[in-house]
C-alpha cells in the first residue's frame, strides 16, 4: 500500500518530464515550467534571517560570527544565481534529475522534500550544492554523462555536501585559515593556501565515498559510479570525438584551401594522477581509488544503468546537448558552437536548428575578426586536443575575407533551407555588407561558372620551400598575398551555385548601393553621453539593481541594505513615470506571484539577451536572443527593455596620516588635510541599458556618477532625467 | 525701470526653456532664502548679514537661471563729516551712518554635472552672478563730545547719501533637497562691488566730506560683499 504512491508519482512525473514533443527542428532553450519555487521568490534577506537560526549558540564567538557572515552572503550570492536566468525548474531535464533523486531516497522522505534540484544552463561541467539543499547541475555536466546511474552517483556526492553541511563548514574552516587561526597559526601564507586546497579535497573524497553508500542503496549499476570518473577526467573535450575535414564546406566548385587543416590534430593527453595540489577536487586517480574497494565489494549482477527508460535519459541528454548550442553562442563561444552543433549534425544532419547554429557560430566570428574583437575566453588552438583542434585551427588561420565568404556561404545555404527565417536574412545581408564595403568586393569577384584549378591540393613543403627559394621576406609575403587574391584563388568560387539566384545577387547589389549612398556597415555602439530622445511612451523595467558597497566596513557589501533599497528604487521609478505619465511594467524575480512562471521565463530571456549584448561590446552582432526579444515584444505591447541600476560606494580613505603629517610641514593646509581625513567620500552610479526589441540593439547607454551618497534627491533627479529621455520624442526633420 | 528688466531677463529663460529641461521630477522652479553672513572685523567685530531672496529655473541640466534681490543693510561707524562755518564755528557731523537698500541681481547657477554628476537644482554648483545696488546713508547713532574745538553739531548730512554700487558675485555651494520640496543650501561666496557714476558727479557741499562719505561708503559696500557664507533654505515650487 506504501508503495502504491510513489508508483502514482512516479508514473506522474514519467509524463511530467516530457509534457510536449520537442521540436528539434526550431529547438528553443530550455524554459521553467510550473509554480515557482519558494526558493526564486523569497527575499535573499528573509532566507539570511532562516538560517541564522542553524547557527551553534554553543560556538565560540567569533565562530558564529563567521558562521553568520557565511549565512548572509551565501544566501545573496546564491539568489543571484537563482535569478540570473541560467536557472531552470519544473523543466524536462530537471523533473528528471528529480526522479533520479526519488530513486536514490526513496526511504528517506525527510531528505527527499528537503533536497530541490535546478538545471543550471551552462556549458561548464558542475554540479552545486547550497547549504539549504538546492542541488544544481549544468547542462555541460548531463552533456558529457553516458547512462542514469552515473547522474545517480553525481547526485548521491552532492547530497553528501549538504547532509554534512560542508558548505557551511568549509566556509568556517577557509576563514579560520584565512585568520591564521587555531591549526593554521604560524603558517606562511603559501602553506596556508595548500591547507585550504587540502581541506577541499578531504570533503570531496568523503562525498564520493558516502555517496557511494547511498547510491548502493539503490538499484543503480555501481561500475557506473566508476566509469563516471572516466567521464570528468575527459570532459574538457567534446561530448563526442568525430573528424572534422574541409569535405563539410566543400562543394563540386568551392573547394576551401587545405592550408587552414592540420594534417594531424594534437593528441589527448589527459592522465589521471595529474598534480592536484592546488586544486579544490582530488585528482580522478585519488578518486577512483577512495570508491574503488567498495565498488568492487559489491556485486554489479542485477543492477541497472537506466531505472526509468533509457529514452528518457537520451531525451535529456539531447536536450542538454541542444542547449548548449544555445548557451555557447549565448557567450560567443563560436568554435565551441560550431561544434557541438556539427558533433550534433553526425546523428541528425537535415536539422534545421543545428545549420543555424553553424551559420550564427561562422557569422558570429567573422565579424568578430573583422571588427579585431576576442572574447575574454578565447582559446588558442595549441590548448585544444582532440577533433575539435580543426576547427578551432580553421577559425584562427583563415584570414578575415575568406572566413566572411565562408561565413556568407554557409548562412545562404541554411537561409535556403529555411527562407521563412528572419535572422538567417539579416545575417547574410551583414556579411554582404561587410564583404564589399569592408573588403571592398563586388559580385564581379566571384566566379559564376567552371570548375576551378587545382587549388584544393596542398603543396608539398618542399614544393613550398623551392618556390620561396632566393626570395627575401617581404617578397614572401607578397607572393602569399597575391596568391590568396589571384583571379583563381578558391574563395572566388564560394557563390557559384547561387550566381543565378536573383535574391543572392540583390542581396550582393543591395550592399553595394548601400556603400554608394555612404552607409552600409553597421555603426559600432554610441557610448558617448549626448541626451537621447526615444519617444517611448511604454516600457518595461528589467530587474532594477541596487549595490551597496562600502569599503570603510569589514564586509565592504552592503546584502542587506541593499535589497531594502532595491524596493525603495521600484517606488521612485514608479514616481518618476507617473511624473512623466508613461506606462512602466516591472519584472524582477523577487516580486513574482507563484504562478507568474512565464514573467519568470521573459526574465530569464530578456538576462541572457543582455549578457550576450554586453559580450558583443561593439561588434554589431545580431543577438542570439533577438527572436525572443520580439516575441515579447509583442507580448508587453512595447519594444523597450530598460536596466536601470544604482551603484553606491562609500570610499575608504587612503593615506590619511601622511596627509595630516605633510600639512604640519605647511600649517595652512591643515584645514584642509582635516577636512580630508574626516569628510566621507560617496560615489554613487545610476546607469540605465534601453533595449529596442524590434532591432535588438541598445537605442540608449547611459550613465552617471554622481560625487555623493545615494540620497533619494541623487537618485530621482537621475532616474527622472533617464525615464525623460526615454519619453522625450524626436524633433521632426 | 531696472525691475522690469531684471523681471523680463528671468522670464526669458523661464519662457525660453524646452521640454526636454529635467529639473527635479520635472519641477524647475525654486524660491530661496538665502541670507549671507559673515564675521565683521572693522570697525568692531560683528557680523554682517544680508538677506537675499532668490528664484531660479532649471534651463538645462546643469543650469539654472535666475535672479534675487538682497537687502543690504551696514553701517559707517564713528564718520566724521564737517560742514560749513557758521560765524566762524564749524559744524561737525559725528556719529553712526546706517546704509541700507535693495540690490538686484541676475545670475546663473551651473551645476557640475560632467564632472560630479549633478543635474540641476541639486547638487554642489557654481554660481555667477551680475549684481546691481543703490543704498542711501542715514544718521543713526550720534557721537558726543569728541571734538574738543567749540563747534556746532549736525544730526543730518547735508549732501546727497544715496549711491548705487554694481559688481560680480562668484558663489559655490551645494543645494540638498529634503522631502521633494525642501532645500536646504550651503555654500559661499566672493564679490567685487564697485561704487557706479560719476566720482564727481551731484557732488554738494565744500570742502570734499561728501567725496570722503562717498570713499567710505563705497569701501564699506566692497567690504560688506566681498566674503560671505551662505546658509539657506528654499523651496521647489514648480
Amino acid at each position: 500500500m506504501m508503495k502504491c504512491p510513489r508508483v502514482i508519482l512516479f508514473l506522474f512525473w514519467s509524463k511530467m518530464i516530457f509534457a510536449q514533443d520537442i521540436d528539434w527542428q526550431h529547438f528553443k532553450p530550455l524554459q521553467s515550467a510550473g509554480k515557482i519555487p519558494k526558493d526564486f521568490t523569497e527575499l535573499s534577506s528573509q532566507k539570511y534571517q532562516t538560517g541564522r537560526k542553524e547557527i551553534d549558540e554553543n560556538a565560540r564567538l567569533r565562530v558564529r560570527k563567521t558562521q553568520d557572515q557565511f549565512f548572509l552572503k551565501s544566501n545573496f550570492i546564491i539568489d543571484e544565481v537563482l535569478h540570473s536566468g541560467r536557472v531552470v525548474f519544473g523543466d524536462p531535464v530537471s523533473n528528471y534529475l528529480n526522479t533520479i533523486k526519488d530513486n536514490l531516497l526513496e526511504d528517506d522522505a525527510g531528505l527527499r522534500s528537503k533536497i530541490r534540484i535546478y538545471t543550471y544552463r551552462s556549458t561548464t561541467i558542475n554540479a552545486f550544492t547550497t547549504n539549504d539543499g538546492i542541488v544544481l547541475i549544468t547542462t555541460g555536466l548531463i552533456a558529457q554523462t553516458e547512462n542514469e546511474a552515473q547522474l545517480a552517483f553525481i547526485l548521491s556526492h552532492e547530497f553528501q555536501h549538504y547532509i554534512h553541511k560542508h558548505a557551511l563548514n568549509g566556509y568556517v574552516e577557509t576563514r579560520q585559515m584565512a585568520k591564521g587561526r587555531g591549526i593554521y597559526k604560524n603558517l606562511d601564507p603559501n602553506e596556508i593556501e595548500l591547507k585550504g586546497f587540502q581541506y577541499s579535497k578531504e570533503l570531496e573524497l568523503a562525498s564520493d565515498s558516502l555517496g557511494l553508500i547511498l547510491f548502493k542503496k539503490s538499484n543503480y549499476s555501481t561500475d557506473a559510479a566508476q566509469r563516471m570518473f572516466d567521464v570528468l577526467l575527459y570532459s574538457y573535450l567534446p561530448f563526442d570525438e568525430t573528424a572534422f575535414t574541409r569535405e563539410f564546406f566543400n562543394d563540386e566548385h568551392y573547394k576551401i584551401s587545405p592550408e587552414y587543416f592540420l594534417d594531424t590534430v594534437s593528441a589527448v593527453t589527459a592522465v589521471d594522477d595529474y598534480d592536484d595540489a592546488r586544486s579544490t577536487h582530488p585528482n580522478i586517480k585519488s578518486r577512483r581509488s577512495a570508491i574503488i574497494k567498495e565498488v568492487n565489494a559489491s556485486d554489479d549482477q542485477g543492477r541497472q544503468l537506466f531505472i526509468q527508460p533509457e529514452e528518457y535519459f537520451t531525451e535529456v541528454q539531447k536536450l542538454c546537448r541542444y542547449e548548449n548550442c544555445i548557451l555557447h553562442l549565448n557567450n560567443s563561444n563560436f568554435e565551441e558552437a560550431f561544434d557541438n552543433a556539427y558533433l550534433l549534425q553526425q546523428s541528425d544532419e537535415e536539422n534545421i536548428f543545428l545549420k543555424k547554429t553553424i551559420s550564427r557560430a561562422l557569422y558570429g566570428a567573422a565579424l568578430y575578426k573583422n571588427y579585431g574583437h576576442s572574447t575574454d575566453h578565447d582559446v588558442y588552438y595549441k590548448d585544444v586536443e582532440g577533433e575539435a583542434q580543426q576547427i578551432y585551427y580553421l577559425f584562427d588561420k583563415m584570414p578575415k575575407k575568406e572566413f566572411t565568404v565562408l561565413a556568407l556561404r554557409y548562412c545562404w545555404k541554411a537561409h535556403l533551407d529555411d527562407e521563412t527565417d528572419a535572422t538567417l536574412i539579416a545575417m547574410c545581408k551583414d556579411l554582404a555588407t561587410e564583404l564589399v564595403i569592408k573588403f571592398d568586393l563586388t559580385a564581379e569577384d566571384f566566379k559564376d561558372a567552371a570548375a576551378p584549378p587545382d587549388t584544393s591540393v596542398k603543396k608539398p613543403a618542399q614544393d613550398i620551400l623551392k618556390t620561396n627559394a632566393g626570395k627575401n621576406k617581404v617578397d614572401k609575403i607578397k607572393t602569399s598575398e597575391m596568391s590568396r587574391n589571384s583571379d583563381v584563388a578558391y574563395w572566388r568560387y564560394a557563390y557559384v551555385s547561387f550566381r543565378k539566384d536573383d535574391n543572392f545577387n540583390q542581396l550582393i547589389s543591395g550592399a553595394g548601393s548601400e556603400k554608394k549612398a555612404g552607409s552600409g556597415l553597421p555603426e559600432p555602439r554610441s557610448k558617448n553621453d549626448r541626451a537621447y530622445t526615444l519617444g517611448i511612451d511604454r516600457a518595461v523595467i528589467v530587474n532594477p539593481l541596487y549595490l551597496k558597497v562600502d569599503e570603510t566596513r569589514r564586509d565592504p557589501i552592503r546584502y542587506e541594505a541593499a535589497e531594502q533599497l532595491k524596493i525603495e528604487l521600484q517606488q521612485k521609478i514608479q514616481s518618476c513615470a507617473d511624473a512623466l505619465d508613461m506606462q512602466i511594467e516591472y519584472l524582477d524575480t523577487k516580486q513574482l506571484n507563484d504562478d507568474e512562471v512565464d514573467k519568470f521565463n521573459n526574465l530569464a530571456a530578456l538576462n541572457n539577451w543582455i549578457s550576450e549584448e554586453l559580450d558583443h561590446d561593439d561588434v554589431p552582432v545580431i543577438n542570439s536572443g533577438n527572436e525572443l526579444m520580439q516575441h515579447l515584444e509583442a507580448k508587453y505591447n512595447t519594444g523597450h527593455f530598460a536596466w536601470i541600476g544604482v551603484i553606491s560606494f562609500h570610499e575608504q580613505k587612503q593615506y590619511v596620516g601622511g596627509y595630516i603629517a605633510l600639512s604640519f610641514l605647511f600649517p595652512p593646509l591643515i584645514p584642509f588635510a582635516i577636512a580630508r581625513a574626516f569628510i566621507p567620500k560617496y560615489n554613487t552610479a545610476i546607469f540605465t541599458m534601453v533595449a529596442d526589441g524590434t532591432s535588438g540593439n541598445f537605442e540608449m547607454q547611459y550613465s552617471n556618477v554622481v560625487d555623493s551618497r545615494d540620497l533619494s534627491s541623487i537618485q530621482k533627479s537621475n532616474i527622472y532625467y533617464i525615464m525623460q529621455q526615454m519619453k522625450t520624442k524626436p524633433e521632426e526633420k | 525701470m531696472k525691475y522690469f528688466l531684471i523681471l523680463a531677463f528671468v522670464s526669458l529663460f523661464c519662457f525660453q526653456s524646452r521640454a526636454q529641461v529635467p529639473g527635479y521630477m520635472g519641477k524647475g522652479l525654486a524660491l530661496y532664502y538665502n541670507p549671507a553672513v559673515f564675521i565683521s572685523i572693522y570697525p568692531e567685530p560683528g557680523l554682517n548679514l544680508r538677506h537675499d531672496f532668490s528664484a531660479d529655473y532649471t534651463v538645462s541640466k546643469s543650469i539654472a537661471a535666475g535672479g534675487s534681490v538682497k537687502l543690504v543693510s551696514t553701517r559707517i561707524k564713528d564718520a566724521v563729516y564737517y560742514g560749513d562755518y557758521v560765524n566762524g564755528v564749524q559744524e561737525i557731523f559725528e556719529g553712526d551712518i546706517k546704509l541700507k537698500g535693495p540690490a538686484f541681481s541676475v545670475y546663473l547657477k551651473k551645476f557640475s554635472f560632467r564632472k560630479r554628476g549633478y543635474i540641476s537644482p541639486v547638487g554642489h554648483f557654481n554660481k555667477f552672478e551680475l549684481c546691481y545696488g543703490s543704498y542711501t546713508g542715514n544718521t543713526a547713532t550720534l557721537t558726543q563730545n569728541s571734538n574738543e574745538n567749540p563747534h556746532i553739531r549736525l544730526e543730518y548730512l547735508g549732501f546727497n547719501t544715496h549711491h548705487t554700487t554694481a559688481g560680480f558675485i562668484y558663489s559655490f555651494g551645494r543645494q540638498a533637497l529634503y522631502f521633494d520640496r525642501l532645500f536646504i543650501t550651503t555654500g559661499g561666496s566672493i564679490a567685487l562691488m564697485l561704487p557706479t557714476g560719476s566720482a564727481s558727479g551731484g557732488l554738494q557741499g565744500t570742502g570734499g566730506d561728501e567725496t570722503d562719505y562717498r570713499a567710505n561708503a563705497s569701501a564699506r559696500m566692497f567690504g560688506y560683499f566681498l566674503f560671505n557664507i551662505n546658509l539657506g533654505i528654499g523651496f521647489l515650487a514648480l
